[in-house]
């Protein structure tokens, strides 16, 4: 289904449609009734397109073969960020009637039909990402839909834990870092193996499973995270961006769960302390201090106590000539 | 009249230099790795990693060595206070750090085959080697381990708690180090406990201040020392 996901919108991106539904920044604002009305549409494509539509398909004309390459699973995608977007706002023309018309069945609407501000913001970022030479190499092979699939993707910040985004951001880049197959299609360089080339990186399954790929992979942004994607020799490996009090998780895997906290608690710690132990980042800044304090009265009192010896001592000597 | 005694043997005195430098190494790679700070590195993080790890490591192997020698050879028997002397031996010491020392007297207590161990560090030393040590050792090994630690502890992430402990016992144990190098310094004369922990020859001097050395220690025992006297 993926593969077939990719190539109608690969095609899409070639062909420029116009009349796309705005509904980005207005999806989760969408009134009862009209969020019933694109239930009801969408079920109607669903009533095919899933895999409880297909055993129960009875239509001799339905290529079943064909259809079984073309399923959402309902429940993720009600999950999904696009679950109160109807399915023919972005495949427009000709999916409202069976048989779907054959020659716009593949016209499918561009992702910044809806998400322009987004496009002004990544093009840039995009274009000097290492995923661009391969977008280059094979022009429209490499597309929104290579990384987000849209029947799923779910941004991180609405995920309840952090650890629940970083699977899900992970399994994106897995999809092709991870299947020779996959890889193959984009590249025409052999599947580096992903343990070999993080053999640097100290408890790699535990770092694969904490933190996303890409923050490592992707340049410190000031405040979202950047589509410039890196590649290895451009790749974060200094420690001490994540493992510090100025960690560069806060701006990027826990912005938006501290954004949150800075305006309930106001303590911008208290979220990692809470999500996750992170080795010089995590740590209590009043226990620090309470050390801090009782190591020098205690190096400042043997400091004094052998001082005071030493002062006796002469005094001592003097006196007994 | 100098009289020697031998008080520490080799084993002993290999633990103690061998714990010493792996703690010290402990201790300074911790404090990096704990207060990372990319301008200012004490130690770059990813060598005070490796080299927490190996100390650590090294350290968790020579405290169950150390546990066996000290339950076989009967040494654990130093660690602990006979119960009519620990207010009174603790008084004794007190009032020696207090002001005995700075009016020129003897330590109350001076070290001997049978009793190398004055109350307080008795006492002290039981508290580090038998408790804050394996706690320590407990909570660091979870961190080689972070898959096998509680996913929740108190509400947080389970790894946090244990970090904590780790950070506070450390900590502890650093301000035991200052106290117990500072405390060398206070026996019959200020090197006289280093050249013992080195040498394992304990230079008695009788006639210091003009008073003999309070000598309440057990008669030696043999396993523990080897009762030599010269």
């Amino acid at each position: 289904m993926q593969t077939s996901v990719r190539l109608l919108a690969a095609v899409g991106l070639m062909v420029l449609i116009g009349g796309g539904t705005a509904v980005a920044q207005t999806a989760t604002k969408v009134e009862p009734a009209e969020l019933e009305r694109i239930r009801r549409s969408n079920a109607q494509c669903l009533d095919c397109h899933s895999e409880a539509g297909l055993q129960a398909l009875t239509r001799p004309d339905v290529d079943k073969a064909d259809l079984a390459d073309r399923l959402v699973d309902p429940e993720l995608f009600l999950k999904s960020n696009h679950a109160n977007v109807e399915c023919v706002a972005c495949h427009v023309t000709g999916f409202k009637e069976f048989p779907h018309a054959e020659a716009t069945k593949q016209q499918i609407n561009n992702c910044d039909e809806c998400h322009t501000r987004t496009f002004l913001r990544i093009e840039d970022q995009f274009a000097k990402s290492v995923h661009a030479k391969t977008a280059e190499a094979r022009p429209g092979s490499f597309t929104c839909v290579t990384c987000h699939d849209p029947h799923v993707f779910l941004k991180a910040s609405h995920f309840s834990t952090t650890r629940q985004a970083v699977r899900q951001d992970n399994a994106m880049c897995l999809q092709c870092h991870a299947s020779g197959e996959r890889f193959a299609q984009l590249s025409k360089d052999p599947l580096p193996d992903l343990q070999k080339i993080h053999a640097w990186l100290p408890n790699t399954p535990l770092h694969w499973a904490a933190v996303r790929c890409v923050e490592c992979h992707t340049p410190v942004p000031q405040s979202i995270l950047s589509h410039e994607i890196l590649a290895a020799e451009r790749a974060e490996k200094n420690c001490v961006a994540c493992h510090s009090a100025n960690s560069t998780l806060r701006v990027r895997l826990y912005r938006h769960l501290v954004e949150e906290e800075r305006e309930t608690v106001g303590f911008i710690n208290s979220v990692i302390l809470n999500e996750a132990y992170v080795i010089g980042a995590t740590r209590n800044r009043y226990l620090d201090l309470a050390f801090g304090l009782v190591a020098a009265v205690v190096v400042g009192g043997i400091a004094l106590h052998g001082l005071a010896r030493i002062v006796a001592g002469i005094r001592r000597r003097r006196r007994n000539g | 009249m100098a009289e020697r005694v031998y008080i520490i043997p080799l084993w002993l005195r290999l633990w103690h230099w061998t714990n010493a430098t792996l703690m010290i190494l402990l201790m300074a790679s911790g404090f990096s790795l704990h207060f990372s700070d990319p301008g200012l590195p004490l130690i770059r993080f990813d060598i005070a990693r490796t080299i927490h790890n190996v100390s650590g490591i090294a350290l968790t192997v020579l405290y169950v060595a150390y546990l066996v020698w000290n339950t076989v050879s009967g040494n654990w028997r130093q660690y602990v206070p006979a119960a009519d002397e620990l207010i009174s031996g603790l008084n004794a010491q007190n009032a020696y750090v207090a002001s005995g020392i700075f009016k020129g007297a003897p330590p109350p207590t001076v070290p001997t085959p049978g009793k190398k161990f004055n109350v307080l560090q008795q006492a002290t030393y039981l508290l580090v080697m038998y408790v804050a040590m394996p706690f320590l050792i407990v909570t660091g090994i979870a961190f080689f381990f972070p898959e096998w630690a509680p996913e929740r502890l108190f509400g947080m992430d389970g790894l946090l708690p244990l970090a904590v402990a780790h950070y506070v016992i450390g900590f502890l144990l650093t301000l035991f180090l200052l106290g117990h190098i500072y405390m060398g310094t206070m026996g019959t004369t200020a090197a006289a406990g280093f050249k013992m922990m080195i040498t394992g020859w304990h230079d008695d001097h009788p006639g210091h201040a003009g008073q003999p050395p309070d000598r309440t220690g057990t008669p030696p025992t043999p396993s523990a020392n080897g009762g030599k006297r010269a």
